[in-house]
């Protein structure tokens, strides 16, 4: 079997479109953008309020982009956390800060679509059971920001690809899009086809006895 | 016929003057007889007598019989890839040339299969019937023949060898002609012939996309003297070799905005394109505009000069490798000693050589290898110092 993040990884270039994936570097950025902008004017409270907004405006970039390829399995509707569908994988979106990574499994659907992962996690620890066949798996899009006002609060400092493990405490694959993307590319090494061939009975012209 | 060897072809003769680039009076002094027996000759009321035929094939260097073998089918008349109006005696050597590389490719079709060939098919009958959407689709469809992915290209030599391709590079001593290919009908496959003159690899990579453009889209239109027609059919193969060497979806990814020279000197070495080839790709895909791409390229002028760029010499050229495999593979075999090579193809040996990408005097059995043998105690040390050998100095006295 490949070893483990690759086979994980061919399952998600099988399964994720690129251009899916291209959109939600798109979507990331736009949304916290506008978070940005909007709250500028925000005084006393706009770390906060910053967080709030990225929340709500990225969520509508998300919401837009699956709406768009026709992924969306729950659109956003109160605080319910939206999810997609890519192939046999659910996803959703999460923000996270350098310094101090939100707890995410607060959020009750996140902790469910983890527990796809079983099939997957023995991708990576063999069960004494023999593998089972991945039919189902959930992965996270993950914005990180700085968590600071003063470096880069207008956008993600790196977006990464994430697939958690069934019990959420730990991720079995993780990656940056940038680096993730190329994996879509990645050219099969190249071939020498520039060979030429015997034409068949040219040795026994050739006066070498066959053997 | 007056008297004279019989099967004397007049086209090898034609071939021939081409080839060496001499002219009739020329030749006609180098062999020892008249402008007009040349002539005669030429035209096929005369052929020349065995003595007269040996003076020739000598001056010509082939040997004598290869001017009674046939000519073979003329191939497409070929594209040529020149940045000027290459003299017509130019355009003729090369094409000689390439007519010879199809008689040695057809004389090793005896013994051996070569690949496939292997290109997408397009039937356009006129350079206007193909827009710019059908030249990125035809790029794309040939590296998905080819399994190449969408990723810079490792070696386009060896991708175009192995989809039934014969390349050939060598230097023409024709700057001005960068290339040429054509189809031939007798072979049922394409020819590319590369000038080697300018020795920069990015170019001549560039160079063969190029007429790889030709090949796929030109094939079935005929060869017009119209330099508007031309003009046009030289745009397209130079959009297919963008195209083809740098894909809208990955290279454009790899682009920072604004687009400086730095940022391109950088993907230069990891998409094996030069600067300027890049700029030209950049407008193409509307990335930067026309005055962007001015402003580019007036700054390389401004910081490089016009003809070179930083960082050319970090590639080798890219080598054809298919006809000289195939040559190693029919003596290897025991199928035909090297030194026969040669004379089975009729060709001087220096000729074959060169169009088949072989050391030089590798037919006549002897080339010039050297085994540079290494002496251990001189492994890992400073070979320029060595210890305990220290020179002895002669002296000698001035005489007188």
């Amino acid at each position: 079997m490949t070893p483990h993040p690759e086979a994980i990884a061919a399952l998600l270039i099988a399964n994720v479109p690129r251009d899916l994936v291209m959109g939600v570097e798109d979507a990331f950025a736009a949304g916290a953008l506008q978070a940005y902008g909007v709250t500028k004017e925000v005084s006393k409270q706009r770390k906060t309020a910053l967080g709030h907004m990225r929340h709500i405006l990225m969520n509508e970039r998300f919401s837009d982009l699956l709406e768009a390829s026709n992924a969306e399995l729950i659109s956003p509707q109160g605080n319910r956390v939206i999810v997609g569908l890519a192939g046999m994988f659910k996803f959703a979106r999460l923000n996270m800060n350098t310094t101090n990574w939100n707890r995410p499994t607060r959020s009750i659907i996140r902790r469910e679509l983890a527990e796809a992962n079983v099939a997957m996690s023995q991708l990576v620890q063999p069960s004494l059971f023999g593998p089972q066949d991945v039919t189902s798996g959930a992965f996270f899009f993950v914005a990180r920001f700085s968590g600071s006002l003063h470096h880069h609060p207008e956008k993600p400092l790196q977006v990464y690809i994430a697939v958690p493990n069934p019990k959420m405490d730990g991720w079995l694959f993780r990656e940056p899009l940038s680096q993730f993307l190329d994996r879509y590319e990645a050219a099969p090494k190249q071939a020498d086809n520039a060979t030429v061939k015997l034409k068949p009975g040219v040795i026994e012209l050739g006066g070498q006895e066959a053997t | 016929m007056s008297r004279g060897i019989t099967d004397f072809q007049p086209g090898r003769l034609i071939q021939a003057l081409a080839a060496r680039a001499l002219s009739q009076v020329q030749l006609a002094a180098m062999v020892g007889v008249s402008p007009a027996t040349i002539s005669k000759w030429k035209s096929g009321q005369q052929a020349p007598e065995a003595e007269a035929l040996d003076s020739l094939s000598k001056v010509i260097n082939v040997s004598p019989e290869w001017f009674t073998r046939p000519l073979p089918k003329k191939g497409s008349l070929p594209l040529f890839r020149s940045n000027a109006s290459a003299h017509v005696s130019a355009r003729a050597m090369l094409e000689a040339r390439l007519e010879w590389t199809q008689d040695i490719v057809l004389a090793m079709n005896e013994f051996v299969d070569f690949p496939d060939v292997n290109l997408p098919v397009r039937s356009f009958t006129d350079p206007q019937q193909i827009a710019n959407s059908d030249i990125e689709e035809a790029a794309s469809e040939c590296r998905d023949l080819w399994s190449l992915g969408r990723r810079a290209i490792p070696d386009l030599a060896l991708a175009v060898e192995g989809a039934g391709i014969i390349v050939v590079r060598e230097e023409t001593g024709i700057a001005p002609i960068e290339g040429l290919s054509a189809w031939s009908h007798e072979l049922q496959r394409p020819l590319i012939l590369l000038s080697a003159d300018k020795g920069n690899g990015f170019r001549s990579r560039f160079d063969l996309a190029h007429e790889l453009g030709h090949l796929i889209l030109h094939k079935g239109i005929d060869r017009s003297t119209d330099p508007e027609r031309y003009k046009l059919m030289e745009s397209q193969a130079h959009r297919f070799a963008g195209a083809f060497l740098l894909p809208a979806e990955t290279f454009a990814a790899d682009v920072r905005t604004p687009v400086t020279l730095d940022s391109l000197l950088l993907l230069k070495q990891r998409w094996g394109v030069s600067v300027a080839a890049m700029i030209m790709r950049l407008e193409a895909l509307k990335i930067i505009d026309a005055d962007a791409k001015l402003v580019l390229f007036k700054r390389r002028s401004a910081r490089w000069g016009a003809k070179s760029e930083p960082g050319d010499d970090a590639r080798a050229p890219e080598q054809p490798r298919l006809l000289k495999r195939t040559i190693e593979l029919l003596s290897s075999s025991g199928v035909m000693p090297i030194e026969s090579v040669a004379a089975y193809i009729g060709l001087a040996a220096n000729d074959v050589e060169k169009l088949a990408g072989l050391p030089e005097r590798y037919l006549s059995g002897k080339a010039s290898v050297f085994h540079l043998a290494k002496l251990k105690s001189m492994v890992g040390g400073d070979p320029s110092v060595k210890s305990g050998d220290s020179a002895v100095v002669l002296p000698f006295t001035r005489g007188g």
